[in-house]
């Protein structure tokens, strides 16, 4: 790359994985404490689950945000969000949720394993939840409010990736309970719910490409980036094909097709299939994004 | 007295595309290699055999609405009364929120300092009462830096009697560097231009 010459190279703020890591670990965790949470509402039969998730969320979004951490140029100065609260920054907000996130997912946990249940676990699980939702909102709209990033700069961003966070949550406690033994029709109820957040997170994604075909110039070359840019093999094959399609097609067959798979195998292939889409989905749209060269430096 | 407004405007006309300024600035800042506070871009517009090559000086706008400002989590980015947005050092936890921001790509994060920096519009030099290093040295006198609210400085004088633009002015970040003589597709060229490197640079991916 050219990159001293013009200066292209020195903007690419997050130029590496670290933050698609970040990012898919918080969103990871993020669909996990909600699953544990909604799944304790369910009663007994689902209590497996809802550990599963809970001891997960807490250790995923904590290690998201210690590789997060890495990307901060002055690491040791990460509380100075709190210190210097700005009040018109995404990012300011961010970390007040994430970190209250992290402690009511903590408190989640500790509630579960104690077995205490009552009025406390269920105060938490909603004040979590809704700090869940947020997080997952949250993941996108630090991105979405950049005007000079076409590809980040849409509406639909915060929506895609808290859609995005559940279904990868979701996915790796599909993927955890679908091996060994496991209680008459948890799985194939959590598969359900699979599939139909796959099929709303893929309806999201044909919306989101289609919106730049109808806007400005600048945009449909930045879609550009996507579709027929060097990230397009990735794009195409990795997300649409191997992340979104591959796992519908399987899903729906098997729950209204002829059953070639049996639902362990199914549901363990589709929850892999949805993990690898949800990671190169941040992957792409982070990357991409970044790769749209700015007028200027 | 009235409040000062310290603004910029580039006449492209007189700019011969010599990185005076880009040398000057680094001099004067203590620019480490591989980032720019300031630089003169080339691009062509046209088609063979009716080519021209183009020369647009790009800095920090110091933007009436910095998006810079807005996202930084901690205020470590800050935009002065008097118009220049700088970055208070102690501050900046390096985010690079500020970084994904500005549409100039103005930003980069100093490689010594390991901390978000840019164009200062000289704020050490200004407030000494003389001009940034780049407007002092620019051989054509292309780079004009003066109050924006005094209707006898010479930046006035020149954005009252030419058609000046400011650049992607569409994002409504009002910048306070001017253009003069800059074609009005120049996002799209210079867009077009980069694109065009971008995906043949990155093709063996594929």
């Amino acid at each position: 790359m050219n990159l001293p010459l013009y200066g292209e190279g020195m903007n690419l703020p997050w130029g590496d994985l670290r933050l698609v890591i970040d990012l898919f670990l918080g969103g990871l965790g993020v669909g996990a404490f909600v699953t544990a949470v909604i799944s304790s509402y369910f009663g007994e039969k689902y209590e497996k689950v809802s550990k599963i998730g809970a001891y997960i969320a807490p250790i995923v979004t904590t290690l998201g945000l210690i590789i997060l951490l890495t990307e901060f140029t002055q690491p040791y100065r990460a509380f100075y969000p709190f210190r210097f609260t700005h009040i018109t920054s995404i990012i300011s907000w961010g970390t007040y949720l994430q970190t209250l996130f992290v402690i009511s997912a903590l408190i989640f946990a500790l509630l579960l394993a104690s077995k205490k249940k009552g009025k406390l676990q269920g105060i938490v699980g909603a004040m979590g939840l809704l700090l869940a939702v947020l997080v997952g909102l949250y993941h996108g709209a630090f991105l979405s409010v950049n005007e000079a990033r076409p590809l980040w700069n849409q509406g639909l961003i915060p929506v895609l990736f808290l859609v995005s966070a559940l279904l990868s949550g979701l996915a790796f406690i599909v993927f955890l309970t679908s091996f060994g033994p496991q209680r008459e029709g948890v799985l194939s109820s959590l598969g359900r719910v699979l599939l139909s957040l796959l099929l709303v997170e893929t309806l999201l994604i044909l919306v989101y490409l289609f919106s730049f075909y109808t806007s400005s110039a600048e945009d449909l070359l930045a879609i550009r980036l996507l579709t027929s840019g060097n990230l397009s093999l990735i794009f195409w094959l990795g997300l649409i094909g191997i992340g979104l399609i591959l796992p519908c097609l399987i899903g729906v067959s098997s729950v209204f097709g002829r059953k070639i798979l049996s639902l362990s195998t199914a549901s363990s292939l589709i929850s892999i299939l949805v993990l690898i889409g949800v990671f190169l989905f941040k992957f792409l749209i982070i990357t991409a994004a970044q790769r749209m060269p700015l007028l200027g430096l | 007295m009235a409040k000062k407004k310290w603004g910029m405007v580039v006449d492209t006309r007189r700019c011969i595309g010599c990185q005076a300024c880009t040398v000057a600035c680094k001099a004067e800042n203590n620019v480490d290699l591989g980032v720019f506070k300031t630089h003169v871009r080339y691009y062509e517009i046209g088609t063979y055999p009716r080519v021209r090559r183009h020369f647009l000086s790009v800095l920090c706008n110091h933007c009436e609405h910095p998006p810079c400002v807005r996202v930084c989590p901690t205020k470590a980015s800050y935009k002065r009364e008097d118009g220049i947005v700088l970055v208070d050092y102690k501050k900046c936890i390096g985010c690079k929120a500020c970084m994904a921001a500005c549409p100039y790509g103005a930003r980069f994060i100093n490689p010594q300092l390991q901390v978000a920096d840019k164009c200062t519009f000289c704020v050490h030099r200004v407030d000494a009462g003389i001009v940034p290093a780049c407007v002092n040295t620019c051989i054509g006198g292309a780079r004009i830096f003066g109050d924006l609210n005094d209707s006898q400085s010479e930046v006035r004088k020149l954005l009252s009697t030419l058609p000046a633009t400011v650049l992607k002015p569409e994002l409504g970040t009002h910048p306070q560097v001017f253009y003069i003589a800059v074609p009005e597709t120049v996002h799209k060229e210079v867009l077009e231009e980069a694109m065009e490197e971008e995906e043949h640079e990155l093709a063996p991916l594929r």
